[in-house]
């Protein structure tokens, strides 16, 4: 709830582009290609609003572990010889 | 221009003319017999139709059928409403016989009336060779089939010219009582609407005449409509173009002669009031345009665009000086990244003459015309970010040397500038800022003083805790608490401005969460040698990323920036300068009257100003101190939220500078990097409304399917493609060049597309609103302190 609550405006969006991409295959089917490529133009467009979504709910799991992404940057390495991260 | 260019910008236009050409080869088919044997005839004009009750004149009628006169042995008209039951007495003037028409609709007295209408014109007519009592009634749906085989039976009963009913093929298959009540099957063949390819088209009409053949053996059978359109949308298999209307027809020809069919081409000319009933396609059946042009050629080869030497002479022109343009300052770029600039100008030039061309091949009205200019604007926009993308992504990839890369100066310690340190605080955890000063403290640096400014925190037991510390710290350490201080952050650092020491040369502002790296002044610090350095900039870096997944993806997604983009930037003296890991010249800082306090990235806005003033920065692409990072996504998008809607207000103060250099000492590739950096921010923006109209569209069609028409290709594909390279770029330059692996490539995508819209919603925001306040991004803890 807390992390729907932070991507509000995004996930509206994200159902109403898939309301609208659904419903236009339910109800045109997918005779035409104009018709065809627009639905998947509007689910391509919903990608960003997933994405917020997405990441809005992994903000919300605090306890998520960073193990799987790690530390990004090619200079991450000189990051740390000149810094050593604190013991937290 | 480099020799290289001139080969690759030629080698590229010869590949893009090949590509025209190659699309537009010509097809040897069939030629057009000299007289065929019917044509389809409704003689509407542009601003005629007969749903608004507005017919052709007598003498346009005539004009239309002397046009006709040889070409055709008869038409086949629809309805004798109006001026349209002079057509048989006018045809016989040309030698033209009649299939004459009558219009059944739901309105049965109507229909009576133009039943009898036409029974009275073909009863004195000499040249009506048969009477079709109906079009495709039965497949509308319009009458139950009894009604419809009794006005067929009522015809008969009055008349002896053979009497018919038109429908498609699978009518006549499945009411085999119709077919009793009918001298003859008029049947119509229209491949298009079943979603048949071009190549099956003929078979099509052969397959389906055959079936009828063997059905009702005996019975003749007339074609009563046969043609393909020439634009419109595509119906599964089947596209819709002047080339394959062309080509279909012109086989067909050849079949019927071949076969002895009796057919009418549908249809003479183009009406564009079709387009109401069946959509924008239903306006393009004609052999002739609406203007009575034929629309294609009816001899020789066909090819798919006719006119295709000089599209592709155009797109080869505004390919060429795009590629000059992109090619400015670009000595140090290899050849293979002339050659992909030159390739996505070519493509670009391309796909923007053919959707132009495509799009004013359509008959305009007045949506159209609206619609046309918003999909140009849009298609500009899109074409200049996407080369704005481009050009970033040759840089980041493909440069020979860096020529403005940071080099050391070595200055004996004695001569080593004074420091000002300024660490601005607003409600900022003790603990934390306690670290923070120690790490200062522990600065391998001989002169130097800290100044921190705690503006406006309201707590006691928040402040006083740091200046008790400050005082432990010695007397480098100042401590001011001002409440109330206006102007935000600006306010906090011109206020530290002003308690600066007299000798200070420099001035170096970190945020209250950094733990700088003991030799950041000794490293950097000496930069400012030269005297036409203002600004020495390091890296904002986080220490957090390990926290968890949320941050470890946040990490992924500024890493971004400082490796690729302010390299690039840096290149032409265009870094965007930070508030925090910055240095100014103190006289610099003074000289342009301090931070603004009415920008709320007034550190951007600053940096911006002391290169208007004619001074430069540098760049080191290394960590000297690292920070924290927002600690949720509505912190995240908080702080992406302010520099969105700061650079809109950077924008606006100084559109003119950015635009036309006006009075600034601003270089032509400052200008471009500070335009062209925040170019796809405002794409974000612009991209919102585009998913709004999108939706509004998508909306309108499924509540009117009849009205509204679908959008066409053109306006799927321009997002797409914008999405697709956008995507590819961000993949290709973090694998490379941040050398992220893939799972850190998807979440800086994730993180980064998460932003989308709030940065849409920035931008608008700020080109309809002035300011808006600042708000600081909290990170860590201070929740624990409240």
């Amino acid at each position: 709830m807390k992390a729907l609550s932070a991507a509000r405006e995004e996930t509206l969006l994200l159902i109403a582009l898939w309301l609208a991409a659904g419903s236009i295959i339910h109800n045109f089917g997918t005779d035409s290609l104009d018709l065809l490529m627009w639905s998947v133009m509007l689910l391509l467009q919903s990608v960003p609003y997933a994405a917020a979504l997405i990441v809005s709910i992994i903000s919300a799991l605090p306890k998520l572990p960073s193990g799987w992404i790690g530390e990004t940057g090619s200079m991450s390495q000189a990051a740390r010889t000149v810094l050593e991260p604190p013991a937290s | 221009m480099h020799t290289s260019s001139f080969l690759i910008a030629i080698a590229i236009a010869a590949l893009t003319i090949m590509g025209w050409a190659l699309y537009n080869r010509p097809n040897v088919e069939p030629a057009w017999p000299e007289t065929i044997q019917g044509f389809a005839f409704s003689p509407y004009r542009s601003d005629q139709a007969p749903l608004w009750q507005k017919f052709p004149t007598v003498e346009q009628i005539d004009a239309d059928l002397a046009l006709l006169s040889g070409k055709t042995h008869s038409v086949r008209t629809y309805t004798v409403e109006d001026n349209l039951g002079e057509i048989p007495r006018l045809a016989e003037q040309h030698g033209i016989n009649v299939a004459l028409g009558a219009w059944v609709g739901p309105n049965a007295e109507k229909t009576k009336l133009e039943i009898d209408r036409m029974l009275h014109i073909a009863a004195r007519s000499k040249n009506v060779v048969r009477i079709l009592v109906g079009n495709e009634v039965l497949l509308r749906n319009d009458i139950p089939i009894k009604e419809l085989i009794a006005y067929l039976d009522y015809a008969n009963s009055k008349i002896k010219i053979p009497i018919s009913t038109a429908e498609p093929p699978y009518v006549w298959k499945d009411n085999p009582e119709l077919v009793e009540h009918v001298d003859y099957i008029a049947v119509h063949l229209l491949p298009y609407w079943e979603g048949i390819p071009l190549e099956e088209g003929s078979q099509y009409v052969y397959n389906s005449i055959n079936e009828l053949k063997e059905l009702y053996p005996g019975k003749p059978i007339v074609i009563g409509e046969v043609g393909w359109p020439s634009n419109g949308r595509t119906k599964q298999a089947a596209v819709a173009s002047e080339a394959n209307e062309a080509i279909f027809l012109r086989r067909f020809l050849d079949l019927a002669a071949r076969e002895k069919y009796v057919y009418y081409i549908m249809e003479a000319f183009d009406q564009t009031w079709k387009r109401e009933t069946e959509g924008a396609v239903g306006a393009y059946w004609g052999v002739y345009n609406v203007a009575r042009q034929p629309k294609f050629t009816f001899k020789e080869p066909i090819v798919e665009i006719p006119d295709w030497p000089i599209l592709a002479g155009i797109s080869v022109g505004i390919a060429l000086i795009v590629f000059t343009l992109l090619l400015i300052d670009s000595n140090r770029l290899h050849d293979r990244g002339r050659s992909f600039l030159a390739l996505v100008a070519y493509v670009a030039a391309t796909a923007a003459v053919w959707i132009i061309y495509e799009y004013l091949h359509q008959y305009m009205t007045i949506t159209s015309v609206i619609v046309g200019a918003l999909l140009m604007i849009g298609m500009i926009g899109v074409i200049v970010v996407l080369l704005a993308e481009a050009h970033e992504w040759a840089e980041a990839l493909w440069i020979r040397d860096h020529r403005r890369i940071f080099k050391p100066i070595p200055v004996p310690d004695e001569e080593l500038p004074m420091v000002s340190v300024h660490v601005p605080a607003y409600n900022e955890p003790p603990d934390m800022m306690i670290e923070t000063l120690d790490a200062l403290a522990a600065l391998d640096y001989p002169r130097f003083e800290v100044i921190v400014i705690d503006n406006n925190t309201k707590d006691p037991a928040i402040w006083e805790p740091v200046r008790d510390h400050c005082a432990k710290l010695g007397e480098r350490f100042r401590f001011f608490h001002e409440d109330p201080l206006p102007g935000f952050k600006a306010g906090a650092l011109n206020f530290a401005l002003k308690q600066t020491v007299e000798t200070a040369e420099v001035v170096a502002v970190i945020d209250s969460d950094y733990l700088v790296h003991p030799r950041w002044l000794r490293d950097l610090v000496p930069q400012f040698a030269n005297p036409r350095i203002g600004i020495v900039q390091a890296p904002q870096d986080y220490r957090d990323a390990r926290e968890n997944a949320f941050k470890a993806m946040s990490y992924a997604e500024y890493r971004g920036f400082f490796y690729i983009g302010m390299i690039t930037r840096n290149e032409r003296n265009a870094t965007i300068q930070h508030g925090t890991m910055t240095m100014v010249r103190a006289s610099a800082l003074k000289d342009v009257n301090g931070w603004a306090e009415w920008c709320i990235t007034e550190d951007a806005e600053l940096g911006l100003r002391i290169f208007e003033a004619g001074l430069e920065a540098t760049y080191i692409p290394k960590s000297y101190g690292r920070g924290l990072m927002p600690d949720t996504f509505i912190d995240f998008k908080k702080q992406r939220y302010r520099w969105a809607f700061g650079s809109v207000q950077i924008l606006r103060r100084h559109a003119r500078n950015l635009l036309t250099r006006g009075s600034s000492k601003l270089t032509a590739g400052q200008r471009y990097h500070f335009v062209a950096g925040w170019l796809p921010w405002l794409a974000d923006g612009i991209n919102l409304i585009f998913n709004m109209a999108a939706l509004c569209w998508s909306i309108a069609m499924l509540a009117l399917p009849d009205e509204i028409d679908p959008p066409l290709l053109m306006f799927s594909i321009l997002p797409l493609a914008l999405f697709v390279f956008k995507l590819g770029k961000l993949v290709y330059l973090y694998q490379t060049r941040v050398g992220a692996t893939t799972v850190q490539t998807i979440a800086a995508a994730l993180s980064g597309l998460a932003l989308t819209h709030t940065i849409g919603l920035a931008m608008l925001t700020g080109f309809f609103v002035k300011s808006k306040p600042f708000f600081r991004t909290p990170n860590r803890r201070i929740s624990r302190h409240c």
